[in-house]
């Protein structure tokens, strides 16, 4: 192993170093990281990062600051302060740039071009907030037309709220003054479990909003817990992931569609008509009502909390194909491709680990992809497990030997490769296990089993290859894995840990 | 020459393997601290160093609180973890790794920790620390007896204002000058008394029974805010600054329409001085008619 960096990814170095002293592909063959030098005076952690139609670089601040970076010569200069958790940030035609803070999405505008804001312009702030220290807000992500959309955070029942909250208090549930926060006590324990782990007391905590150009906004979606990643793709597909918690029993990524509900019961209080405490929904009703998740990520495996998704540029700027999304983690050193498909009218797919090596450390929360098409990475921590800084990645040139396309059978999956593969036939091992749909923290792998395969044939081009197995089961996570895969030229397969989460198998789904 | 993909599932694996209740699922406590090590890495060691306490206790500190015979409570809290230290943050639970797992994690713990000792939180990032500001200052912030969407607006000479967006109104001056407002999301400690808190429940006669909105704010080029906000069909201007004395404070009015009779009630359950330079101010209430509606300033000074 190359390279072993020291000092703020230390940790993550420790993490995983055994396990890379015996891995053979080596992503600094192919990528560099550099750290980029931050301005002094602000708390390193980045809450939103994007590239300018300049090319200069905005990031937001934990400690409040919108700061923008100018390659040419490396420097910082404050474009706004006094931001309260800034988590994401968004370039608009005109020049001014949109900020997603805890309590407000905000317009933030240099009307007398001095190069910094003077107007900070509120323009959608009808939410609720308790002042529960859970209630993180997110986005927003811009589609075609111009819409925006944020995400929302449930509470924790680890804090209260405040005597004065923001929006109309729900009457549905535990009475408010077992919940009201006094010098920072929480709720106590005997109340908790009425309060509900996660709650949602005021709108629309747990929801994705739509914000149209003229300003008016409409709940779209419910069922999120901890939304941290939200974003549109080039077809206008929307894409948010979510934290392994209570009802979600690992992290998944959602195709967010209107109306759609993605199983966090808490959010359903601010559901047109609904009237009941979500705590007595069973799960059977819940799960008639969820969509399931587009992607699966195995906790512990490959992500903790997943991040933000950023869709993949111009393979010739950076390595990778176009089309997929490229997704970061908290706790894990590397990030995560997500190659989806439609099947049958159900977005489905594969997530494969990229990037898997201490020199991309963890905390890996917010990403642009520069003018030149190197990727930079703004991490966090917020006290927890993570990291902070600015890290740029840089693509070498060298072609990477990759899994371009895993295509889900009626009984088995087909993998597509960059380049065909050399004379050996590699070993593929593959295991499925499902997870818990409940109200419990996170879900063990339940049922997991190895699975036998039937047929492993490559194609003539020697460029896919077909694996049969006895059934393909819905709702499972499958995980296929290749030893000592290479090309014809002797270049390793980067990324040999697939899994497909099969949301529904080819066989049920209605012929097209 | 191990592949990634052994690593990836090597929490999974000890799924398969046949244990007793709670044990380490190994042949040789050899294996269960190897493998234990390799669990422990996949799953705790974002939170927890052997000998740093950082997110989490160090592991030092866990062998010290559960020793050997304490297995079946360390089990106990890894599944589902209560919250002890209060500084620290709540630990999610870890019941997506197997209990076999989690015993050879405690076998793990327990042998890396003989002989060592707990060093202090000599955090692996940058300490940040609040930098001096140039002043007038405006950030979000929680704040003591206002709403959670509140901004801090801090002067000069020792004053700060609480602002809160969602009622839009001016809610308390006091003696402060602190520009970051909170600690992670706890409420902001003020350390002082304010010397001016506006009690009434509706400050403008305005407003009936609309809310007012909230419009955003301008901050003028010496950093002081212009807060902006609609009530009806009413655009209210609010500019704070220091006022020509210390101790003092300006509110500058300015309404997009001249309304007939304007009140503002402006009760105080303090003692500072309001002086307001049009209308007639008494026992509380501000009175203004005509054109006078359209503009005009109030002070407030500390007693
Ligand atoms: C995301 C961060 C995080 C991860 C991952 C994590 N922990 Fe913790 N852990 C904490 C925090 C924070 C505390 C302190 C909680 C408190 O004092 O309230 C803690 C405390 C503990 C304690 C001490 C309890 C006591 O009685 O003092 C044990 C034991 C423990 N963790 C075991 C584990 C094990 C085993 C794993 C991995 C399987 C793990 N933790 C993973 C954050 C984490």
């Amino acid at each position: 192993m190359k390279h072993l960096s020291i000092g703020l990814i230390a940790i993550a170095n420790l993490a995983i170093t055994s396990a890379l002293e015996a891995q053979q592909p080596d992503w600094s063959d192919y990528y560099a990281f550099e750290k980029i030098a931050l301005p002094e005076k602000v708390d390193h952690q980045i809450g939103g990062l994007t590239t300018l139609s300049d090319g200069r670089i905005a990031a937001c601040f934990n400690s409040g600051e919108v700061q923008i970076y100018d390659p040419k010569d490396q420097s910082w200069t404050e474009f706004a302060h006094g931001l309260m958790t800034p988590l994401g940030i968004l370039e608009e035609p005109g020049g001014s740039l949109l900020v997603m803070q805890w309590t407000e999405l905000t317009r933030l505008s240099d009307t007398d071009s001095d190069g910094k804001a003077d107007f900070y312009e509120t323009v959608f702030d009808d939410f609720g907030v308790t002042g529960n220290y859970h209630e993180f807000a997110y986005g927003p992500a811009r589609d075609s037309e111009g819409n925006l959309y944020i995400a929302l955070n449930v509470a924790s029942n680890n804090g209260g709220v405040f005597k004065q909250v923001r929006g109309p208090w729900s009457p549905v549930g535990l009475d408010k003054k077992h919940m009201d926060e006094d010098n920072g006590r929480s709720i106590d324990d005997e109340y908790k479990k009425e309060a509900g782990r996660m709650y949602s007391r005021v709108p629309y905590r747990g929801w994705v909003i739509k914000i149209t150009p003229d300003g008016k906004a409409e709940p779209f979606a419910s069922g999120f817990r901890s939304p941290d990643g939200i974003a549109i793709d080039e077809d206008d597909n929307l894409w948010v992931t979510d934290n392994q918690g209570d009802w979600k029993g690992t992290s998944p990524l959602y195709h967010v569609e209107k109306d759609g509900f993605y199983g966090h019961p808490a959010s359903l209080t601010w559901k047109e008509g609904w009237t009941r405490n979500p705590l007595d929904v069973s799960v059977e009703e819940l799960q008639a009502m969820r969509t399931r998740e587009a992607a699966l990520f195995p906790y512990g495996d490959m992500a903790n909390s997943p991040t933000q998704p950023i869709p993949t540029i111009d393979p010739e700027k950076f390595g990778l194909p176009e089309g997929e999304l490229l997704i970061g983690d908290m706790n894990q050193p590397n990030l995560i491709r997500y190659l989806g498909e439609e099947v049958g009218g159900v977005l489905q797919g594969a997530v494969i680990p990229f990037l898997l090596t201490p020199e991309l450390g963890i905390g890996n929360h917010r990403f642009t992809f520069t003018p030149d098409g190197d990727l930079l990475i703004g991490k966090i921590h917020q006290k927890w497990a993570g990291d902070e800084g600015l890290v740029k990645v840089v693509w070498n040139h060298q072609p990477l030997f990759l899994v371009e396309k895993v295509h889900l059978l009626e009984n088995g999956f087909e993998i597509t490769f960059n380049a065909p593969l050399g004379d050996e036939v590699p070993e593929w091992t593959i295991s499925r296990h499902t997870y818990t749909y409940h109200g419990e923290y996170g879900s063990p792998k339940v049922d997991e089993a190895e699975v036998k395969i039937t047929a492993a044939t490559v194609s003539d081009d020697r460029k896919s290859v077909r694996i049969t197995l006895p059934e393909i089961k819905g709702n499972y996570l499958y995980n296929l894995t290749v030893q000592k895969a290479v090309d014809s030229e002797s270049r390793p397969l980067m990324g040999d840990s697939i899994y497909y989460f099969v949301n529904t198998p080819a066989s049920e789904q209605a012929a097209p | 020459m191990k592949n990634q993909s052994a690593l990836l599932t090597a929490g999974s694996l000890f799924l398969f393997g046949a244990a007793a209740f709670g044990a380490p699922s190994a042949s040789s406590p050899e294996e269960a601290v190897e493998k234990g090590k390799t669990a422990y890495q996949m799953n705790c060691m974002a939170c927890h160093m052997v000998e740093t306490k950082l997110v989490g206790p160090s592991l030092v500190g866990i062998a010290e609180t559960y020793p050997e015979e304490k297995r079946a409570e360390f089990l106990a809290w890894a599944k589902e973890p209560g919250k002890k230290d209060p500084r620290l943050m709540q630990m999610p639970p870890m019941g997506h790794v197997p209990e076999e797992t989690l015993a050879n994690i405690h076998a793990y713990i327990l042998d890396v920790s003989v002989g060592k000792k707990e060093v202090r939180g000599n955090s692996r990032f940058q300490s940040y620390k609040e930098p001096e500001r140039e002043l007038p200052y405006v950030v979000r912030g929680f704040m003591p007896h206002s709403s959670p969407a509140s901004l801090g607006i801090v002067l000069k000479e020792n004053i700060s204002v609480c602002w809160d967006t969602e009622a839009c109104r001016l809610r308390y001056i006091w003696p402060g000058d602190r520009t970051i407002l909170k600690k992670g999301h706890t409420v902001a400690d003020l350390r002082a008394e304010p010397f001016y808190r506006e009690t009434a429940d509706r400050l403008w006669s305005l407003a009936g029974d609309e809310k007012p909105d909230f419009l955003g704010y301008r901050l003028k080029p010496d950093g002081s805010p212009e807060l902006a906000y609609r009530i009806g069909e009413i655009e209210v201007r609010e500019h704070i600054n220091n006022g020509a004395q210390g101790g003092m404070i300006v509110r500058h009015f300015t309404l997009s329409d001249e309304v007939g009779e304007l009140k503002l009630n402006l009760e105080q359950d303090t003692k500072a001085i309001v002086v307001s330079d049009k209308g007639e101010l008494k026992s509380g209430t501000l009175t203004l008619t005509g054109a006078d509606t359209k503009s005009f300033t109030l002070t407030i000074s500390k007693p």
